[in-house]
């Protein structure tokens, strides 16, 4: 019987990694001929990844640095990717919706929605046989 | 969930940051445990009341009581 043990070093790499993504997105606007654009949401992920750094003392960045990961923060990870998850799903259902009756072609958040829906089936799927 | 663990932690003259350290967990779990915010689950629970040598039932009140 064990309780999860505080990993200090565990996530030390989340901000390094939300930094990287800042070279993807500049990439990636480059390559559509938006530099500008490409510039502001790289900088974005800087920037968060600063604050991720700089958190400090504050309780909620060191849970998203994992640097109090035991079964308390796990089940409060859990609980917020969930929130996280709904927010985004009901964002997805309003813009197929509005997108859809603006006559134009939802394909796009309708995939998404499916991805959403079939991965949450295959999750709970997997999970109900393991548990 | 009601529990004595600030009780029991106060008697032994422990800190939150002690008794986190003994059981691998942060000090924020042991606090939220003895502010009732957080119920730990069944092996953490365990190891608690092994730590102050009582059983569940003593450290932890389901029903409520004290």
């Amino acid at each position: 019987m064990q309780t999860a043990a505080p990993s200090p070093q565990s996530r030390r790499w989340i901000p390094a990694l939300v930094a990287a993504l800042a070279i993807p997105t500049f990439i990636a606007f480059w390559i559509g001929g938006n530099l500008r654009a490409g510039l502001i949401w790289g900088s974005l992920s800087i920037v968060f990844a600063i604050v991720l750094v700089l958190g400090g003392r504050s309780d909620t960045i060191r849970l998203l640095r994992g640097e109090d990961d035991d079964e308390r923060a796990f089940a409060l990870e859990t609980q917020a990717t969930t929130l996280t998850a709904v927010v985004l799903i009901v964002a997805l259902a309003a813009l197929f919706l509005v997108t859809a009756a603006r006559g134009e072609n939802p394909l796009v958040y309708g995939l998404l929605l499916l991805l959403a829906e079939t991965t949450h089936l295959g999750a709970l799927a997997v999970l109900n046989r393991r548990s | 969930m009601k529990n004595d663990v600030r009780e029991l932690r106060g008697e032994r003259g422990l800190s939150q940051a002690e008794l986190a350290g003994a059981l691998n967990v942060s000090r924020q779990t042991i606090n939220a445990i003895e502010t009732e915010r957080y119920t730990p689950s069944l092996p953490l629970a365990f190891a608690l009341a092994r730590y102050f040598g009582k059983s569940i039932e003593e450290v932890f009140h389901a029903d409520g009581s004290a």
